[in-house]
């Protein structure tokens, strides 16, 4: 009785709480890895991610009725720039578009985000699907939009893997999407010429 | 728990990019297990480990190399070195205000020559809660937060920057 009345305090606190389980999205820099076969392209470019987007908190669905949180472009910002590295001659990062023009790049990239996250448990809070929809805009020097790359990445972890790891599946999620954008911006004809 | 791998912070790769010409590489940092320097990290009855080797002396030397390394500034042929040992390493996810606290010593040779020897330390905060499940992934996602902010202060030393070129 007395368990009894434990567990059912600790699941009002829970419910009371309202929290959501932070939960890392970021992938393993590491294995953000050039394409082999594939040379850099030539030029100079910038990303700029707002300050209201790097500190953008977002909630989506985990299992068991609870929810993620998570910081979605924070968490993939140095992975970008790695992915970004291994496209580009050189890359640097803008903390205003407005600066473009000084720095002397060739192109602006901005990335977009749509994230969401489900599990098939009714146990379990992490998510063990995760889905990352990045769209990046590219621009030249004078901030006019030249194309828009989007890509989804899906990622998925079981329990036993999760467990060591609850942002597993949206780990996998983000990093499939870099890899998609990597292997997209190598390929878009815009940047034929800088081949 | 194993924690998560070290992210890399931009404002860091920058700093390092901003601080001139040079190239350095990295020996395994020490560690002495004490009071107030844990591995594994205690979270309110559970651990946290490091993905490095099980080790957080080696979770700080895989930090500071990626910073170097997403900065294009490491090299292992380079005669600068960077070494040190790891002094305190605490993380509290209590009720109210989680906090990690971190402190290392680190020290630049060139050729052989001590040029930098100087310990540096980082807190960090966050809103914690009285929840366990909300509570500890919170705490174990946040600890790479104190590490980059340690390394915030390393590389905007310009004491070490001099001693890197």
């Amino acid at each position: 009785m007395k368990s009894l009345r434990f567990a059912l305090l600790a699941m009002v606190v829970a419910v009371a709480s309202g929290c959501a389980h932070k939960i890392g999205v970021a992938p393993d820099i590491a294995k953000i890895s050039p394409a082999g076969d594939a040379s850099r392209i030539d030029a100079k470019v910038a990303y700029y991610i707002s300050e209201e987007n790097l500190n953008k908190q977002v909630v989506t669905p985990g299992g068991g009725g609870d929810r993620v949180s998570y910081l979605p472009y924070k968490d993939i910002e140095t992975a970008f720039y790695k992915m970004l590295t291994n496209v580009f001659s050189n890359v640097i990062k803008l903390k205003l578009p407005q600066a473009a023009s000084t720095e002397g790049v060739d192109y602006i990239l901005e990335p977009t985000m749509v994230t969401d996250s489900s599990s098939s448990s009714i146990f379990t809070w992490p998510p063990t699907d995760f889905k990352t929809q990045l769209s990046t805009k590219i621009s030249d020097s004078a901030n006019n939009g030249i194309t828009t790359i989007t890509v989804v990445g899906e990622g998925a972890a079981e329990f036993s893997e999760f467990k060591r790891d609850f942002g597993l599946a949206a780990r996998r999620s983000t990093h499939s999407a870099l890899m998609k954008t990597q292997d997209a911006l190598l390929a878009a004809p815009e940047f034929a010429a800088k081949r | 728990m194993v924690g998560p791998t070290y992210q890399g912070s931009m404002d860091n790769v920058t700093a390092l990019q901003k601080g001139g010409d040079f190239s350095a590489k990295v020996t395994e940092f020490k560690s002495e297990q004490q009071k107030g320097n844990e591995n594994p990290i205690s979270l309110r009855g559970n651990t946290m480990r490091s993905p490095y080797n099980d080790s957080f002396a080696a979770y700080l030397t895989e930090a500071v190399k990626q910073e170097l390394v997403l900065a294009n500034k490491y090299s292992e042929d380079s005669k600068v070195d960077i070494s040190g040992e790891l002094l305190q390493n605490t993380v509290d996810a209590a009720i109210s205000r989680g906090t990690a606290k971190i402190e290392a010593r680190f020290v630049v040779t060139n050729a052989g020559e001590v040029k930098y020897d100087q310990t540096k330390f980082a807190v960090h905060d966050w809103p914690s809660s009285f929840v366990g499940a909300v509570a500890i992934p919170r705490a174990i996602e946040e600890y790479q937060t104190v590490v980059s902010k340690l390394l915030n202060s390393l590389f905007s030393d310009q004491a070490f920057l001099n001693a890197l070129k």
